[in-house]
């Protein structure tokens, strides 16, 4: 994985060149492109890194840009930028999950600050997300009877009840909650919820 | 007895010869003897006998050498003879009857045989020259009648033949042969399929069926026959079936006219008759015909149209007009005319006013009431008996013309009102003596007073001093050929007067300008009100340019922010390297030059909107269409992008200059890309799309604005550059209106029209800069 960079959206070349500067003095990594288009079929198009977004550009906008990247599993951190100020445009940004709405000219400091914001929850995103991701590898090797026998378990349930909805004897459900937490590496019944509950697995109902 | 038989008898034996002549002279028949075959012979052809009694057994030429040298002639070949022989042998009868002979008696004979045998022959005998009497004067006969026939089928004076049931030609006569030019054995190897009209030929053969079925005995019809020149000759047929005694078809017999000369005069005749119909029915004039007791025969439909009578108003008339008791005609005076005409002289009466109410009146018809001008013509025609037979009267309508001479009366002492009123005066320059001659209007108009002697000169001292080097070359272009027609100021007592002047030249066999004849009218009214209207607009224009501030405002915001940015950014990162000692010398410069070309940039920004805003004189310059509409939409980028706008361009190359103020030109692209940009809010941002395009030709330099809006209702867009007839929502209505009144004082026009493919597309036109400044 590359390292994060700052990837500088934006139309106007004045803007662009400049803002693309003022990354590169603060020592951040950045990468600028014209067009929303242009960034889309890029290979930074899952980053990691930040977006620092110009809100008015032809074809494509940024707010329309965040939607789109929005349909994706994971949306970079976006700082939205904007030469006339727009309310009912900000406000949605927000609520659409920008970390900011600048307008330009913007200051150093703000940029910047609102920048390391952005790159440091991508990178709490990512972490999150290589835990889920090795959970859901270990849950990978569970069978189906003992993934849902699992969900069972995570219900404080007994194996006797367990058997009595499943329909197979005590001992079974007993020989499969063994595999189970030999092959997730679990001691307690605590840590299997903790577990369950990282990789988005819901209790049996 | 009948007559006197004359009985020639042949013996060599005297007593025999007597004895037969008593006994036949007896018997009342003259008888001629002869003793020998020679004397019998010649007494038979110097006349021939009733009959001969001829003894077999002579000496020297015997009996029936006699019969058969009498047989040889002529004469006497029908002269019976009878032999008289004792002979008996059947031989020697069978050799007489071979002779020639009628009979044969054998001696010795009883007396009553021969006198029997004698009567029975003569008897014969004379029946036979009867019968050959008769048949000689039938046989004449039928060869008259024959001939007579003949000679009537030759020289018929119509075709005659004789066709057999299929339709071969068995016989036809010289007569037919000329009508349908074939020569004779040709026709006779033809059936009359061959020679005829292929659209009669079905309807022949259809009576030729009912003909040979008994239907009928006889048919007759006209039909067309193909002549061997290919041409077709009309013709009446008529045609008979013959049938033996067993009642068997046998032929027909062919009668053939030909009516070609009677077909081709009664075609001419049709002819005639449609022609005549047509000019009574195409004629502009409207034609009557009328009686000599001045009844109306036949009208025309000119006539109809003219007093616009529907046919049963026509009937009416044409049942009760009497031209010769028409009240209205008598009072209007030419009663003395018309009776000339009916007299048989052709007259042409003085225009008259004749009214259909009147004629209504006294009639007491119910015709619409129309009143016309009308010239009349008459014109008898004269039989042979010197009598008029009937009259042809034709009408003229010179309503229109009578009117128009009113009109011209009235338009020409409207003229000269309009001249008094119009201070238009005239001049007239000898060129080669440099004599002006003026009217009076002209020497007020010039402040000059009358009579004072005129030159060219003088008159240019006469021109406001900033005008005279204009007039002075326009004058001069003009002897050289270039049309005079200017509008330059006067200098009058202080005071400035516009005076429009117009003049043509005549010139001599080489070419030579040598006279100048002009008008110079007085235009000072008009050009105020020009200058008023053009402040008015002005004014309208600030305020149109005013109302688009407030629309640009966050655009114009936006323009500026975005060079602001990168100002700002570039020196705040050169302040971030400068603080941390780690620049280079050229990235430094490279931060440097671009806040300089944001400056730059910002400033132009500015400078665009100062210029749109500023308020100052309207001044014409040549202008590149090109370059403007560029300039203008950099300033509405940031509208094209907020609103979603794609925007296309397809500008003309080498675009000839325009004569134009900027900043007009540029408020109307403002507006029309403006009023295009927010035509298109209703629909799907990727669907907007507006174009922009530029084209010229020798006159006219043209733009258009296209959108993919709605476009303009139907009742509104005849009305679109009227001030305030907006159709946009928050439209201000004079955006258009100022755009209109602005294109057109710069001498161009605009237009609103709807795509057919949807949206609107609003184009101007301005005026290609006359002068060759651009090249």
């Amino acid at each position: 994985m590359s390292d994060p960079t700052v990837f500088i959206i934006d139309d106007d070349p004045s803007a662009r060149r400049g803002l693309t500067r003022l990354v590169r003095a603060a020592g951040l990594n950045a990468e600028s492109f014209a067009s929303a288009g242009d960034f889309l079929t890029s290979r930074f198009r899952g980053g990691p890194g930040c977006i620092v977004l110009d809100v008015r550009m032809p074809e494509m906008t940024g707010p329309e840009l965040q939607d789109e990247l929005g349909k994706s599993d994971y949306c970079m951190p976006i700082v939205f930028l904007s030469a006339h100020a727009d309310v009912p445009i900000a406000a949605r940004a927000m609520k659409e999950g920008a970390v900011d709405f600048l307008t330009k000219p913007v200051d150093a400091a703000d940029l910047l600050s609102a920048v390391h914001v952005s790159l440091a929850r991508d990178a709490e995103n990512r972490a999150q997300c290589k835990e889920k991701t090795s959970i859901q590898a270990l849950m990978e090797k569970l069978t189906p009877r003992e993934h849902e026998v699992m969900t069972y378990v995570i219900t404080g349930m007994l194996n006797k009840q367990i058997a009595g909805y499943l329909g197979i004897s005590d001992e079974t459900v007993k020989i499969h909650r063994a595999r189970v937490m030999k092959k997730l590496h679990l001691v307690s019944v605590a840590e299997l919820v903790r577990l369950c509950e990282k990789a988005g697995i819901p209790p049996a109902q | 007895m009948r007559f006197e038989e004359d009985i020639l008898i042949v013996d060599d034996e005297i007593p025999n010869l007597r004895l037969l002549a008593e006994m036949l002279e007896k018997e009342g028949y003259r008888v001629r003897p002869a003793e020998t075959a020679q004397l019998a012979i010649d007494s038979a052809l110097a006349k021939p006998p009733s009959l001969i009694l001829l003894d077999v057994r002579m000496p020297g030429i015997d009996g029936f050498e006699v019969c058969r040298r009498l047989k040889e002639d002529e004469r006497t070949r029908d002269v019976p003879i009878i032999f008289v022989s004792a002979l008996q042998e059947v031989d020697d009868k069978v050799r007489g009857f071979e002779a020639g002979g009628v009979d044969f008696i054998t001696k010795p004979y009883q007396e009553l045989e021969i006198l029997a045998r004698v009567r029975t022959h003569t008897r014969l005998h004379n029946l036979h020259v009867d019968m050959e009497r008769i048949v000689a004067a039938r046989t004449s006969e039928l060869r008259e009648s024959e001939e007579r026939f003949r000679a009537t089928f030759e020289q018929a004076a119509v075709g005659i033949a004789h066709v057999s049931p299929e339709g071969r030609f068995l016989r036809v006569n010289r007569k037919i042969c000329d009508i349908v030019g074939y020569p004779l054995d040709e026709m006779l190897a033809l059936t009359f399929q061959d020679i005829t009209h292929p659209d009669d030929v079905e309807s022949d053969l259809d009576q030729v069926q009912r003909l040979l079925r008994g239907e009928a005995d006889s048919y007759s019809k006209e039909k067309r026959y193909l002549r061997s020149d290919g041409t077709t000759v009309w013709a009446n047929l008529n045609v008979t079936l013959v049938r033996d005694g067993a009642g068997a078809p046998r032929w027909f017999v062919s009668v053939v006219v030909d009516i070609s000369r009677r077909k081709h005069e009664e075609e001419q005749r049709l002819k005639v008759e449609a022609r005549f119909r047509a000019v009574m029915e195409y004629s502009s004039l409207a034609i009557v015909l009328l009686s000599p007791d001045g009844r109306i025969l036949q009208v025309n439909t000119a006539w109809k149209r003219l007093w616009g009578y529907d046919e049963r108003q026509t009937a009416e008339v044409l049942a009760t007009y009497n031209l010769l008791t028409d009240k209205q005609t008598i009072d209007l005076g030419v009663g003395p005319l018309i009776r000339k005409a009916f007299a048989g002289e052709p007259v042409v009466l003085p225009p008259v006013e004749y009214s259909n109410r009147r004629l209504a009146d006294d009639l007491g018809l119910d015709l619409e009431d129309r009143t016309l001008w009308i010239q009349v013509h008459m014109a008898p025609v004269v039989g042979a008996n010197q009598e008029v037979q009937f009259i042809v009267l034709t009408y003229v309508d010179i309503t229109e013309l009578i009117r128009a001479q009113d009109a011209l009366k009235e338009s020409e002492a409207d003229l000269l009102r309009a001249q008094e009123v119009g201070h238009i005066g005239s001049w007239r320059l000898d060129l080669l003596g440099d004599n002006l001659i003026w009217t009076d209007e002209v020497y007020r108009l010039f402040g000059v007073a009358k009579g004072t002697p005129m030159t060219y000169a003088r008159f240019l001292e006469h021109v406001h001093p900033e005008d005279r080097d204009y007039v002075d070359g326009e004058w001069r272009a003009g002897i050289g050929g270039k049309p005079y027609d200017i509008e330059h100021r006067l200098l009058v007592d202080d005071e400035v007067r516009w005076v429009r002047e117009k003049a043509e030249l005549v010139f001599d066999d080489e070419g030579t300008a040598t006279v100048a004849i002009g008008i110079v009218q007085d235009i000072t009214d008009r050009k105020r009100a020009e200058q008023e209207a053009r402040r008015h607009q002005e004014a309208l224009a600030r305020i149109d340019r005013a109302t688009s501030l407030g629309q640009l405002t966050g655009s114009i915001a936006h323009e500026l922010n975005q060079p602001l940015t990168g100002i700002l950014s570039n020196a705040q990162a050169a302040e971030m390297l400068i603080k941390s000692g780690q620049w280079e010398v050229d990235e430094m410069a490279e931060i440097m030059a671009e806040i300089v070309a944001d400056t730059k940039r910002g400033g132009e920004v500015i400078h665009n909107l100062r210029e749109l805003f500023r308020e100052q004189k309207v001044e014409f310059h040549p202008l590149d269409i090109n370059v403007l509409v560029d300039e203008t939409i950099q300033l509405l980028r940031s509208e094209l992008v907020i609103h979603h706008v794609a925007l296309t361009t397809d500008c003309a190359t080498s675009m000839p200059l325009v004569d134009g103020n900027r900043i007009q030109i540029q408020q109307v692209l403002v507006n029309l890309i403006m009023n295009s940009i927010q035509a298109m809010d209703g629909i799907a941002p990727v669907d907007r799309r507006l174009q922009i395009a530029t084209a010229q030709d020798a006159k006219e330099v043209t733009v258009w604005v296209e959108d993919c809006g709605p476009g303009i209702d139907a009742d509104k867009i005849d009305r679109i550059f009227e001030p305030l007839a907006t159709w946009k929502p928050g439209g201000t209505g004079i955006g258009l209106a100022i755009s209109n009144s602005i294109v057109e004082s710069h001498g161009g026009r605009m237009w609103v029209e709807n795509r057919p493919e949807g949206g609107a597309r609003v184009g101007f036109a301005l005026p290609v800069l006359k002068t060759d400044l651009h090249t």
